[in-house]
């Protein structure tokens, strides 16, 4: 059976808006117009305007309104249009909700969801383009998610719904209409994805690829590309921004040795960095036979023109490239 | 139970008509009020004391002058109703129910404060009351989101989102008025005008500076916020308003008679001679003082006896907090996440903390401080632990004693055993000392006799 991502979300929301009566959802268009990305598409109708409540385009202002539900015991699913917006309410998202439960000792937490598409569109310029990953997961008090395909969106938003923290769940609007194959097991009403736990999309020997998002894409192309020349790239979901599944990592790379992490946002302290940094503290180290190559976005804002915008982000070839480098071959 | 005639009190806007200028007073409630803003005043004078001698840190907002205000509206806000302020949150967290002990403790920095030291004086947070939040109008939505999880839960609570006159500028306060108003959410904005944003007069910072008409569609009450009654009876139109029309903005029309901060003197933006004229001309406390003794609800006696016993209390209490610690470093890794998910959490050099959960019962229920904890008080008041450890003890051989003449039926006698304590800690402790009840809220058992139980506004009854 395929499912697009928009209906794994979709059927996410409606599992948990009919599991859980404290549950509801608000943002931009997210009832009468059945979403500006049709992710909420038949809530609305289904659970009418408690539940599914539209919102002025006022970030800052229903972010906060979301959070103070969360204080007071509901459980709200706040949708940005896109998270370039969240910016504006990013206040909330680190101030209000991230920080509450340590701040408090423990006397209030914040059951929140934040979540929309993340990440460069297609042909949508600078301000409408950029990838916040590193932007929330560098903040304690708040879980990350970054979801590739349709079982990732599905089980990771349940899980996060359920999660008694605040969860920032970034998706990508140019996987929402991509369709994936999925069983009855992730179509089940109760069909979670651990929350910071990374998944090995394609094993291999060779080299790891860890990417997360769109660039979960990249770079299983990449790696069938390697395999043409006879090299087994092992591909990692990172699934999860924070927590940071490092042990799939390095596990992988005491098989493999070598490692290139693929990732659309920008380089400088991005997750790719992370990764890096994590390498360097760690005995795992010790088990690279060539240093850690990063492909990120350039760093630049998103131009707007289509080839600019094309080689802005990494490619295929870019990380097919960077592995040989990697590797030393040609 | 005496009449009086309020004057000059209230402003509408958008309202057919404000609240009654006549009100009652009986003598329970104005003793009750009374000693209130005296306790909330001395606390504020502990504070500041304690911050002088460098026992309390960082920043420190005091609330002296503007005492009527939390205390006339705590004195309409029941239980089921919540409270969400900004930074100058000692009367607030006080009057929610929090104790003085917990309160100062928090501001010193030792694991028997409300938030264990971890919040410090602009995080406190108790069962209803959502903080204390450091960002100037991010408590607004907040507030706003507050009072739409009470309309969602049809509870029929309200909730009440201070900001100061500076905040009232802020875009995210529109943002939620606009919201609140368009979805009836029953809220009740209101504005602590104490004349200054920081250390900007208001009409150096506002273009306007009713603001009560600020909510422009919604319906405003400007309010002589130093008047304790006066507060009262428009807390209680703004109640009702807010339960059955939505939302509605109050502008306390206040002083405040220290610096925006600590570190503020308070002296480059306005004159001493303007910070005395108020104080001898709209003193909350000394006007409300007047009223009682006109209305001969109680004589100068009593109400000096009040002032000596809050302040006999406040010292005793500020004293015993200086001997209480820190909470130990294996917190600094605690409480981040309700539930973890970090197999460790970095500390400066390496993942070489362990996240560690304090913090048993959360899900905006307030925990307290385990008695087992604060019987832990190390130095100083000696006296104190032991009786403690004593109470501990004696209560302990009573249920030995019980348990062992209830029967031989060693299962159930246990059992009863457990579930017997009708302590209020709500089982958070596994080895919780089958005490006094009385003990399990650290605070008040720390505290010398004073105020047996913090006011709690939903004592009240229905209005």
């Amino acid at each position: 059976k395929q499912m697009t991502v928009r209906d794994g979300l979709n059927s996410a929301l409606d599992d948990e808006l009919a599991r859980d009566d404290r549950v509801f959802l608000l943002g931009e268009e997210v009832a009468q117009y059945d979403g500006a990305y049709k992710v909420s598409r038949g809530l609305w109708k289904k659970y009418g305007d408690k539940r599914i409540i539209d919102t002025p385009i006022t970030e800052m202002g229903f972010a906060g309104i979301a959070v103070g539900a969360a204080m007071a015991g509901l459980r709200p699913i706040c949708e940005f249009m896109t998270f370039n917006f969240s910016m504006q309410a990013i206040d909330h998202v680190i101030n209000s909700a991230a920080k509450t439960f340590y701040m408090s000792a423990g006397a209030v937490n914040v059951p929140i969801v934040f979540r929309g598409p993340n990440g460069a569109s297609a042909g949508v310029a600078a301000q409408h383009s950029q990838c916040f990953a590193a932007w929330y997961a560098h903040c304690p008090g708040l879980k990350v998610v970054s979801p590739y395909d349709t079982e990732d969106a599905r089980g990771l938003l349940k899980a996060a719904i359920r999660d008694p923290d605040p969860v920032v769940v970034l998706e990508n609007e140019l996987m929402y209409g991509v369709a994936f194959p999925v069983d009855e097991t992730v179509t089940d009403v109760d069909f979670l994805v651990p929350l910071g736990k990374a998944k090995i999309m394609r094993p291999g020997k060779d080299i790891t690829i860890v990417a997360h998002s769109k660039a979960v894409e990249t770079a299983l192309l990449s790696a069938a590309e390697l395999a043409k020349k006879g090299i087994e790239a092992e591909v990692i979901n990172l699934r999860s921004i924070r927590p940071l599944d490092m042990q799939t990592i390095f596990t992988s790379v005491r098989k493999t040795h070598h490692l290139i992490t693929v990732e659309n946002g920008w380089p400088q302290h991005g997750v790719g960095a992370e990764i890096c940094a994590r390498f360097m503290e760690d005995p795992a180290f010790f088990e690279l036979d060539a240093p850690v190559w990063r492909c990120c976005g350039v760093d630049v804002p998103m131009p707007y023109a289509k080839t600019l915008e094309l080689h802005a982000l990494p490619r295929e070839p870019d990380v097919t490239a960077a592995a040989l480098k990697v590797l030393g071959k040609k | 139970c005496s009449t009086l005639t309020l004057k000059n009190t209230f402003k509408c806007y958008e309202l057919e008509k404000g609240p009654p200028m006549d009100v009652e007073l009986s003598r329970e409630d104005a003793l009750k009020m009374y000693t209130q803003m005296v306790e909330v005043r001395r606390i504020e004078v502990v504070c500041n004391n304690m911050y002088k001698a460098k026992h309390i840190r960082g920043f420190c907002h005091l609330y002296n002058g503007q005492e009527a205000v939390a205390v006339g509206m705590c004195a309409v806000l029941q239980k089921k109703d919540s409270v969400i302020t900004a930074y100058r949150a000692h009367a607030w967290t006080y009057l929610m129910g929090v104790s003085a002990y917990g309160l100062i403790a928090e501001l010193v920095g030792v694991k028997t404060g409300c938030s264990r030291g971890k919040g410090g004086s602009m995080h406190t947070y108790g069962d209803n009351f959502y903080g204390g939040n450091g960002i100037v109008g991010a408590q607004v939505p907040l507030g706003a989101g507050i009072a739409l999880a009470h309309r969602y839960k049809g509870d029929g609570g309200v909730c009440v989102a201070l900001y100061g006159d500076g905040a009232s500028n802020q875009g995210q306060v529109f943002e939620a008025y606009n919201m609140a108003k368009l979805w009836g959410l029953p809220c009740i904005f209101v504005c602590e005008n104490n004349q200054y944003g920081m250390g900007t007069s208001i009409d150096r910072h506002a273009a306007l500076t009713d603001f009560y008409m600020r909510g422009q569609y919604i319906p405003g009450l400007w309010v002589d916020g130093n008047q304790v009654l006066a507060v009262r009876s428009a807390t209680q139109f703004a109640v009702d308003h807010a339960r059955n029309c939505g939302p509605i903005v109050l502008e306390m029309n206040t002083y405040r008679y220290e610096g925006h901060s600590m570190s503020d003197p308070g002296t480059a933006y306005r004159s001493r001679n303007e910070v005395k004229t108020i104080r001898s001309k709209r003193d909350p406390i000394e006007s409300f003082r007047k009223q009682i003794l006109q209305l001969c609800l109680a004589d100068e006696e009593e109400l000096k006896k009040i002032d000596a016993k809050v302040r006999k209390d406040l010292q005793a209490i500020s004293k015993k907090i200086l001997a209480d610690r820190e909470v130990g470093l294996d917190e600094l890794a605690a409480d981040i996440y309700s539930k973890n998910l970090e197999p460790s959490i970095r500390g400066v050099s390496g993942f070489n903390l362990k996240h560690k959960n304090v913090a048993d019962v959360c899900f905006g229920k307030s925990r307290r401080t385990p008695a087992s904890e604060i019987k832990d008080v190390p130095i100083g008041d000696a006296a104190f632990a032991a009786a403690q450890k004593k109470a501990s003890e004696e209560s302990k051989a009573r249920k030995a004693a019980a348990a062992a003449a209830k029967g031989k039926d060693g299962k159930d006698g246990k059992d009863g055993k457990d579930g017997k304590p009708p302590s209020d800690d709500k089982g958070e402790d596994k080895d919780a000392e089958p005490k006094d009840a009385k003990a399990a809220e650290p605070p008040k058992a720390a505290a010398p006799p004073k105020a047996p139980a913090p006011p709690k506004s939903g004592d009240k009854p229905k209005s």
